[in-house]
């Protein structure tokens, strides 16, 4: 079943417009058009913008582990604990709600939430989206697009439910770009998000970035190749115990190739935000959110919703 | 697509391992990563080892604890501390473990940072009633 013949591309076709002008997009052959422009379907994946521009990194490493993440080829179903606890949604919660992925990756969150049932758009401005296309885009009920979160193709008042999970911070403005997601919602949908906290590590890691991701793409995986399982055997030695202090490691306890991938990824990105629980809270109250929480102890996990629908009028007289 | 890992290129890898070392002493001098001062790390190595039991722990977010210590020790905040962290006597660890993993994973994950012990216990139970001793000892090497 190709991307633009399945259920979910009707359904998401009637929410596209043009995310320079607003106007709305028609499928015509292999391209929406809507005024002047023409944005091309390739590979099945609706292309909204023309480069990867600031997300190289995350190009290279999706493409590279695209399934080492995924639950559908591991037994331990890490995502998917993940998941739950930084989002609080459950499959009854998601069933047939249109639900946005903003920053899908390689699509592990976005297979899990298509496995509950929901209609998932997974969207990426990074060629991640050839990974996702890869693992999940054969699916009846995903619909994946390569578009940038500051300009998504989608009008105001699409989506039920919307996720960005670690994706945010690494935008050049990690608020600006949240609010961009927030008129997307609909009355009464719900938006949760996940973005790094201003805890050691990440404040320790962001002195890194800034000169670790001028680095080749290809030359600094090679070293967290190398580098990585080294310091995972040699873990016990004071002198790497020190320096893992200095230069943070994840060691999830999920397989060498999953702290590969996520050193990686932690220190090769452009942009490296790091954010305090209260400050992503006031982000919530500032858009107009509703019903902030922290669904769990991930303390920069917040998730709101927006105003419900006003209750029709005749509902208050006949309760009067 | 995941494929059987390549051979480790070896000039890239030498190239990356210079680069970030120069980076790593650069932001240690710079203080943009908390290292102690040479004074802080003579005092603290003329001193006699510290060893004590752990009292008074606070809940802080998933199965992290705290504990107050002496702020004269040289903790992890500054990369350098040398605390090992004990439940009835059986070391616990790994040590020096990122705080979200102590907090999500427990098992008995700790960090000594600033004056402060964030540390799990072995099965991820609440040190304030499971009934267990918890001591600190300095191990220098």
């Amino acid at each position: 079943m190709t991307g633009t013949s399945k259920p979910i591309a009707t359904r998401i076709e009637r929410s596209l417009c043009d995310p320079m002008t607003g106007d709305a997009l028609m499928r015509h052959g292999d391209s929406y058009v809507g005024g002047s422009r023409r944005y091309p379907i390739i590979n099945d994946i609706a292309r909204f913008v023309g480069s990867d521009s600031y997300v190289k990194s995350f190009s290279f490493e999706w493409n590279i582990h695209d399934r080492t993440q995924l639950d559908v080829y591991r037994d331990d179903r890490p995502s998917e604990r993940e998941f739950v606890a930084k989002t609080a949604f459950s499959p009854e919660f998601l069933a047939g709600k249109l639900v946005l992925d903003a920053g899908v990756g390689a699509g592990r969150y976005a297979d899990i939430a298509s496995r509950w049932g929901a209609d998932v758009v997974g969207v990426d401005l990074s060629y991640s989206v050839e990974a996702a296309q890869r693992n999940i885009g054969d699916r009846p009920n995903v619909w994946i697009a390569q578009a940038d979160i500051g300009a998504l193709p989608f009008r105001a008042g699409s989506f039920d439910v919307i996720f960005s999970i670690g994706v945010l911070h690494h935008t050049p403005d990690t608020r600006a770009y949240f609010m961009k997601l927030v008129p997307l919602l609909k009355p009464g949908g719900v938006i949760a998000i996940w973005v790094y906290p201003k805890t050691c590590d990440y404040t320790v890691r962001a002195r890194w970035v800034r000169f670790v991701n001028k680095l080749p793409d290809r030359a600094f995986y090679a070293w967290c190749r190398w580098f990585v399982p080294w310091a995972h055997a040699s873990r016990h030695h004071p002198l790497v115990a020190t320096m893992r202090r200095a230069f943070p490691l994840p060691a999830h306890g999920l397989g060498i190739e999953y702290d590969i991938l996520d050193t990686f990824d932690g220190y090769s990105p452009t942009f490296h935000g790091t954010h305090s629980p209260e400050e992503v809270e006031q982000w919530y109250r500032e858009a107009g959110l509703i019903d902030v929480q922290r669904p769990s102890d991930w303390s920069t996990c917040v998730r709101g919703s927006s105003r419900p629908p006003i209750e029709r009028a005749r509902t208050f007289v006949g309760e009067r | 697509m995941e494929t059987a890992p390549k051979p480790v290129n070896r000039i890239a890898v030498a190239a990356v391992s210079a680069y970030l070392l120069m980076v790593g002493v650069w932001l240690i001098l710079s203080r943009q990563i908390p290292s102690p001062g040479i004074r802080r790390i003579l005092r603290a190595k003329l001193r006699r080892p510290f060893h004590g039991t752990l009292v008074d722990f606070q809940p802080e977010q998933g199965y992290c604890y705290l504990s107050r210590l002496p702020a004269a020790l040289l903790s992890d905040r500054e990369s350098f501390s040398c605390l090992q962290a004990f439940e009835n006597d059986q070391p616990l660890g790994p040590p020096h473990a990122p705080h979200d993993d102590v907090r999500q994973m427990g098992g008995g994950r700790f960090s000594h940072w600033g004056d402060q012990l964030f540390f799990s216990t072995s099965d991820n139970s609440d040190p304030r009633i499971n009934g267990r001793r918890y001591s600190v000892k300095e191990v220098r090497r």
